[in-house]
């Protein structure tokens, strides 16, 4: 787990709302959590791949959702679908499959509309504005235009789209977003030691800390002092500052393996965190910078409170040299009382840091809540925004560019499924691959064209429910604006049982 | 005469619901009625496939997170003849992704009303549940199946069905049943197809797994630095001085004691961190699991399930990991043989150790071991016992052998190691260098 987890997490006995969704707190805690049960979800289609991502949001407790399909249910529609019964034929899709989607998680509120979601599309666009994430299933629509129609709209008013699809062995989620900002990506690791550019406390705490005398005190002396001294001794004796070459690094590995005498695990650890002295603390990550130029571009519609923490740390960046100390170390071989004092001398430093980071934040004009600056303070060094495309992209020269010449390219299988869609969801091979052929495909697609051909658009349930699931994850990563979620297409086969992912 | 109308007169709305919801094949008859381009070249299509389907049993084991996704696919997939085994009761911390289960179902058995809900959602299909232990059941058990589906999160329980269905492979071919094995943790997880004795078994890639963080006793005694720590410290070295029993995890008393001994010893050293939940997660060593990981791994096992059962397309060769930490990353492979795997392999498992090992010393490497991970073995070679767990008897006479150097001990000979915990020997030669 996590250690800079648990600090969100409340110090006393759970409640019973806790206890329920308690194996989900300790992966996106309660902010993310409160972002899920604030969010509204419009689902379109009630076909299994449709409410299997349901399934999947209602249970951790989306605030709220709608079922949008028109016609009834007959008994094909009950062969792969677990939210409708035999109670349901002949009465409305979108009616019958919120009623047992209900049933899962009372504290989730679901409700339906009973209509076709391409007759919104045509009738009512502005519909949509009232959700936080629209979910589309393809063969919920008269025709694949409409949900082109639909994707632009959502693209250009901010509203992620999530696309999914399943027919036959072969399934597929498309997602439609402009820009997503995310503050917690969860980093493996948000350790930032600072070996390469020790503050002055940090140094004072090293040179005063004392020579150990007996061989108990010399296996916990820190590995971070151990590293720091030995720096420091290098660096006098050589003017240049830190090892750059190889063979000096080399060399100062050497020096810090003969500190080992005995056990000496603190010696091991400081070994293995050499390569932490050659980080480049002052190096800004491409990602950032590019969000550092992007920043200056405004709109209406963008989010402001990231724009401004953005801003904020550009300013940050300038005036120091870094980023805000993240504050959080690892764990190493100490006694209690050393490892304690290190921990508070990286914890001030962070305080510190984001102190002056709050004073910059608020010479902008807006306004963020303090809990939304430190958690941003953070993690500054790992923000992320994902930038996507609306669905007319696919088809874009540099979309179709992507395309390999190797026989199992899954994307080939991609644009057969989508020409096939484009067809209506039922046809002939050679309709198939002759669409194909015109949306710009140039490579050979006999087989998968026969093989989508088969399938006559049929669901088969348990490729619906990796669908669902796969969707169901993305979405919850991105109403909790948390983690990275996929940008954008992934697609899943289930014969060789793999699956691959492009940014179309 | 009129008793009789009555009779037949109640039974009838219960038959007549019966007959029209039994869910048709419509979604499973394309592939399994016609073949495609990546068809394999034996298979036969015809509606006889989906017969067989209906026809076949198939035991499902575990009906929680994973086992009620597995339940639900494999029923509306045309497997009509399920079996689960489950050991557990409902807890509230299931709701959020067992999704058969209501508040008001909490303590009743999972495997039962698993069952029931399946059982009526989709009528014509029968799961037939048993609550117990998978080790409470015979090969004879064993041996009603066609396959077997996996949705553990014990790695015991896995080694025992593992090794147990690789134990019933005999000269028929019906011997060999498939074992189809998915895992979770957080936005990550895994599904596998296991041949057993053909393909990779699950003993052969115990070293994958990640090993479970331990902390040295002397860190939880004298120098604490972690809120684990002084977890650890309270649960394990002060619970037994004050109790005469072991504590109940889920005991809200019981670990509200731990959390605050936990607390009180973190204050007292400056270390910051210990909570209630986290108490919790570390004393039940507690894994993160959601509703979509396990529909993803349930579903891709399933799919697995149904084209090993109807040979309609090639299965999965062997192994599929799937994370979802950072967008979406998956890696399919084929993860080989251990020829010198305890459950599959044919060859013993060679051991180099030092000279100044002692027989304990070679005990706490194999609990180490990634690849062996016994807990309390016995020892013994096949001219004498060389260290025996249990009975008290037989521990304590062999307890004399434990500083005794391995060299002198054993030599060259075959060494036997067997663990209550596992179902099989391990066959071992120690190299002394
Ligand atoms: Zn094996």
């Amino acid at each position: 787990m996590h250690r800079d987890k648990r600090q969100r997490m409340s110090d006393s006995i759970p409640s019973q709302k806790d206890r329920k969704y308690d194996r989900q707190l300790r992966l996106w805690a309660a902010s993310g959590q409160r972002a899920l049960e604030d969010a509204s979800v419009c689902l379109l289609g009630s076909s299994p791949v449709a409410t299997e991502t349901m399934k999947n949001l209602i249970l951790p407790n989306v605030g709220s959702y709608t079922v949008v399909d028109g016609g009834n249910v007959t008994e094909d529609d009950l062969s792969a679908n677990f939210f409708f019964d035999s109670d349901s034929i002949g009465k409305s899709k979108a009616q019958s499959a919120s009623l047992l989607l209900n049933e899962l998680n009372k504290d989730s509120t679901g409700s339906y509309l009973d209509q076709k979601p391409s007759k919104i599309v045509a009738s009512n666009l502005s519909y949509f504005d009232q959700f936080s994430i629209i979910v589309a299933s393809v063969s919920s629509f008269d025709k694949y235009s409409d949900l082109e129609a639909l994707s632009e709209y959502l693209y250009s008013h901010y509203i992620p789209l999530v696309v999914i699809s399943s027919a036959g062995f072969y399934g597929y989620v498309r997602v439609v977003m402009k820009e997503l900002p995310i503050i917690d990506t969860h980093p493996d690791s948000l350790v930032d030691l600072r070996l390469d550019s020790p503050w002055p406390e940090l140094m004072e705490y090293v040179n005063n800390f004392p020579e150990p005398e007996t061989a108990a005190a010399r296996d916990h002396v820190p590995m971070i002092v151990l590293l720091l001294k030995t720096a420091d001794k290098w660096i006098k004796e050589h003017e240049g500052g830190l090892p750059t070459k190889r063979d000096e690094k080399l060399a100062f590995k050497k020096q810090v393996e003969a500190l080992r005498q005995g056990d000496s695990e603190n010696v091991d650890e400081a070994v293995a965190a050499v390569w932490r002295l050659y980080q480049k603390s002052n190096q800004v990550p491409s990602q950032i910078r590019d969000l550092f130029n992007l920043s200056a571009e405004d709109s209406t519609d963008r989010d402001p409170t990231f724009w401004t923490l953005v801003e904020a740390l550009k300013d940050f960046v300038a005036e120091t040299g870094t980023f805000p100390l993240s504050g959080t170390v690892p764990d190493f071989k100490a006694y209690t009382k050393d490892y304690v004092d290190i921990q508070r001398v990286y914890k001030d430093k962070a305080n510190k840091d984001l102190s002056r980071f709050k004073e910059i934040v608020a010479t902008k004009v807006v306004e963020v809540p303090e809990t939304v600056i430190e958690e941003f303070s953070k993690n500054s060094r790992f923000i992320h925004l994902a930038r996507g495309t609306s669905l007319t992209h696919d088809i874009s020269p540099e979309s179709l560019a992507q395309i390999t010449s190797e026989d199992d390219d899954l994307l080939k299988l991609y644009y057969v499924i989508r020409a096939s869609q484009m067809l209506g969801g039922k046809q002939d091979a050679f309709s198939i691959m002759t669409k194909t052929n015109e949306l710009g495909v140039t490579a050979d697609v006999v087989e998968y064209s026969q093989e989508v051909a088969r399938y006559e658009g049929r669901e088969l349930h348990n490729i619906s429910s990796v669908i669902g699931g796969v969707a169901s994850q993305e979405i919850v990563k991105i109403l909790a604006k948390q983690y990275v979620p996929l940008n954008n297409t992934v697609l899943f086969d289930g014969i060789g049982s793999k699956m691959e992912k492009w940014l179309l | 005469m009129h008793e009789l109308h009555d009779q037949i007169w109640t039974s009838l709305p219960n038959l007549f619901s019966t007959m029209t919801a039994v869910r048709n094949p419509y979604s499973i008859s394309p592939v399994l009625t016609t073949s495609g381009p990546f068809s394999d070249e034996e298979f036969a299509p015809s509606p006889d496939v989906i017969t067989a389907l209906a026809d076949m049993s198939i035991l499902v084991i575990g009906a929680g997170g994973l086992g009620c996704e597995i339940l639900k696919n494999l029923a509306l997939s045309g497997f009509k003849k399920i079996h689960v085994i489950d050991m557990d009761t409902i807890d509230i911390s299931n709701l959020n992704r067992q999704f058969l289960f209501r508040p008001s179902d909490v303590g009743k058995p999972k495997s039962e009303v698993a069952a029931e809900f399946i059982n009526r959602r989709v009528a014509g299909v029968h799961v037939t549940p048993h609550f117990g232990k998978i080790q409470d059941f015979d090969n004879d058990f064993y041996m009603q199946f066609t396959l077997v589906v996996c949705g553990l999160d014990s790695i015991e329980a896995r080694r025992w069905i593992n090794a147990t269905l690789v134990g019933l492979v005999g000269d028929s071919p019906e011997t060999l049943k498939p074992l189809i094995d998915g895992g979770t943790e957080g936005f990550k997880g895994q599904s596998r197809v296991i041949l057993p004795t053909i393909t990779s078994c699950y003993e052969c890639s115990l070293d994958m797994l990640t090993p479970q963080t331990t902390f040295p006793m002397c860190t939880i005694a004298n120098t604490p630095r972690l809120p684990e720590h002084c977890i650890e410290w309270a649960s394990v070295l002060e619970w037994p001085k004050h109790f005469d029993r072991k504590a109940d995890n889920d005991d809200v008393e019981d670990v509200t004691w731990i959390f605050e001994q936990a607390r009180a010893r973190a204050e007292q050293f400056g270390i910051e961190g210990v909570t209630y939940q986290l108490t919790q997660g570390v004393i039940k060593n507690i894994i993160p699991a959601i509703a979509s990981t396990n529909a993803i791994i349930a579903a891709s096992s399933c799919n697995e399930a149904f084209k090993v059962a109807t040979t309609c397309v090639p299965f999965l060769n062997n192994y599929m990991m799937y994370s979802g930490n950072n967008s979406v990353y998956t890696y399919t492979f084929q993860h080989q043989k251990r020829p010198d795997c305890p459950v599959c392999g044919v060859q013993v498992l060679r051991l180099a150790v030092p000279k100044s090992t002692t027989l304990e010393n070679l005990i706490e490497r194999l609990k180490e071991n990634p690849a062996t991970k016994v807990k309390n073995p016995s020892l013994r070679t096949a001219s004498k016992s060389l260290y025996m767990a249990s009975p008290k008897e037989l521990e304590e006479m062999t307890r004399g052998n434990l500083v005794k150097l391995v060299g002198e001990l054993v030599g060259e000979e075959e060494v036997t190691v067997t663990d209550e915990a596992l179902p099989f020997s391990l066959r071992l030669v120690v190299d002394v260098e």
